[in-house]
């Protein structure tokens, strides 16, 4: 159970398949779009259900409660070698490289 | 009554209120309207940007010398070619874009109409410099990204900016793949009566003139001599045609304008699919040609960013040559771009 005025994110279908513009690729017009949006819980919940929230601008906004405390979890990826191979490219063609001791 | 049609059908009436600009008087004759006339009725002259600019953390950003680039090129050029290649710092702006001259005069605008709050469609650095700027004149603040494909994985550098908004107080709406995003926004403009801050009004134009002007006296004061070339990042032609104005209105010396866009070439820009596999969220082909053959699909009846009018050339870069640049960005010169900040929008 999560409690009333948690800090909380809600995702929510905006449009259906069908209900989205015309003149999109297909890969897109069989998926909704859906939003997400953070706010404060208005009414304790479980994960899962249909939650209103209030947003930081004091707007409601309904949407299936998917997360409590929502983080920034996001990475840049793996290290990439090639990085190592500019970095060679780059000084060699400016001050010789291995020459330049 | 909000289905996708009718709320399309409600755009320009939901534009009128929210931007304080009735555009419909610079309509003229068959399929005219008059550019200049709606420039120059938005009511900031370009000494009065600046100085906004200045007290709100805005501009006067350094102009550096790469000169292992130019290096780097002379070593591969014709002799005689080769030109001093320069960066404008723009990183050094408050929330560490140029997109802060934008937000910096829009917001000003949207506190002087009496607006509560403003709101900007923007999954870059335009919605960290609006949350910024919003913050320093007590605004409320939404800023509307796509930012995930259906399933839910995101575009990092776009959360990354989700997050920088959310530092600076602004409520964040984050929508999956697709250009309904207009209608979400639509949506929330009547929903909350707040101003949108769009980067093609002529406030988010006309805040850039100032890069324009203080590149001339850059050059001037570094050089002793105006810039023969000045390349300007082109996505939907607001940074070309702001900065070339100012530069009209700080030399009547002919500089050629050059625009330079990342060719995403075979990347649909509503594909579901397609979303992940770019590795720029702006400044790239895909809103650079559409928006140079068609501006006013933007987010207002007519927009003030207009690339034709100042475009002398343009040239495209693949990813992979800008990767292989902002690689070795602190070897080059200490700040040519920055990853994280630069080439989002």
């Amino acid at each position: 159970m999560i409690e009333k005025n948690s800090w909380v994110q809600i995702q929510k279908i905006v449009l259906e398949p069908q209900d989205r513009a015309t003149h999109l690729p297909e890969e897109t017009k069989k998926v909704p779009l859906i939003m997400w949006v953070k706010g404060r819980l208005q009414q304790s919940a479980e994960l899962g259900s249909l939650v209103q929230i209030k947003t930081l601008t004091g707007r409601i906004e309904s949407g299936v409660l998917i997360c409590k405390n929502p983080s920034y979890l996001h990475t840049y990826g793996t290290f990439i070698p090639e990085i190592l191979e500019i970095d060679r490219i780059v000084k060699n063609q400016l001050f010789g490289g291995d020459s330049n001791e | 009554m909000n289905d996708y049609n009718q709320v399309m059908e409600r755009k320009n009436q939901i534009m009128k209120d929210c931007v304080g600009i009735d555009y419909d008087q610079y309509e003229y004759g068959y399929h005219a309207f008059d550019y200049e006339a709606m420039m120059n009725d938005c009511g900031f002259t370009l000494n009065q940007v600046r100085e906004i600019q200045s007290q709100y953390g805005v501009g006067s950003t350094p102009l550096k010398e790469c000169k292992n680039i130019t290096a780097l090129v002379r070593s591969v050029s014709k002799p005689g070619y080769g030109a001093r290649i320069f960066i404008k710092d723009e990183a050094l702006n408050d929330s560490g874009s140029f997109k802060a001259r934008r937000a910096s005069i829009a917001c000003y605008q949207a506190k002087q109409l009496g607006f509560k709050g403003v709101i900007a469609a923007t999954s870059g650095n335009y919605g960290a410099a609006v949350a910024s700027q919003a913050a320093k004149h007590g605004l409320k603040c939404i800023i509307v990204q796509e930012c995930y494909d259906s399933n839910g994985i995101g575009q990092p550098e776009i959360i990354e900016k989700a997050r920088a908004c959310e530092a600076y107080g602004a409520e964040v709406v984050q929508l999956s793949v697709g250009p309904e995003l207009f209608y979400k926004f639509l949506l929330l403009l009547e929903e909350t009566g707040y101003f949108n801050a769009s980067l093609y009004t002529p406030y988010g134009i006309m805040g850039i003139e100032s890069l324009g002007a203080e590149l001339i006296e850059d050059c001037l004061r570094q050089t002793g001599k105006l810039p023969s070339t000045v390349v300007c990042t082109n996505a939907g032609g607001g940074n070309l045609t702001g900065t070339a104005r100012g530069i009209r209105k700080s030399t009547s010396a002919r500089i050629e304008i050059i625009g330079a866009s990342v060719n995403l070439k075979g990347l649909h820009m509503a594909s579901d699919i397609d979303f992940n596999k770019k590795s720029f969220t702006t400044g790239h082909t895909g809103f650079g040609l559409p928006f140079m053959i068609h501006p006013d699909r933007s987010d207002v009846p007519r927009s003030a960013g207009r690339p034709l009018r100042y475009i002398d050339r343009y040239v495209t870069v693949n990813q992979g040559e800008v990767f292989f640049l902002t690689c070795r960005k602190h070897f080059f010169s200490g700040g040519f771009f920055d990853c994280t900040r630069n080439e989002t929008g």
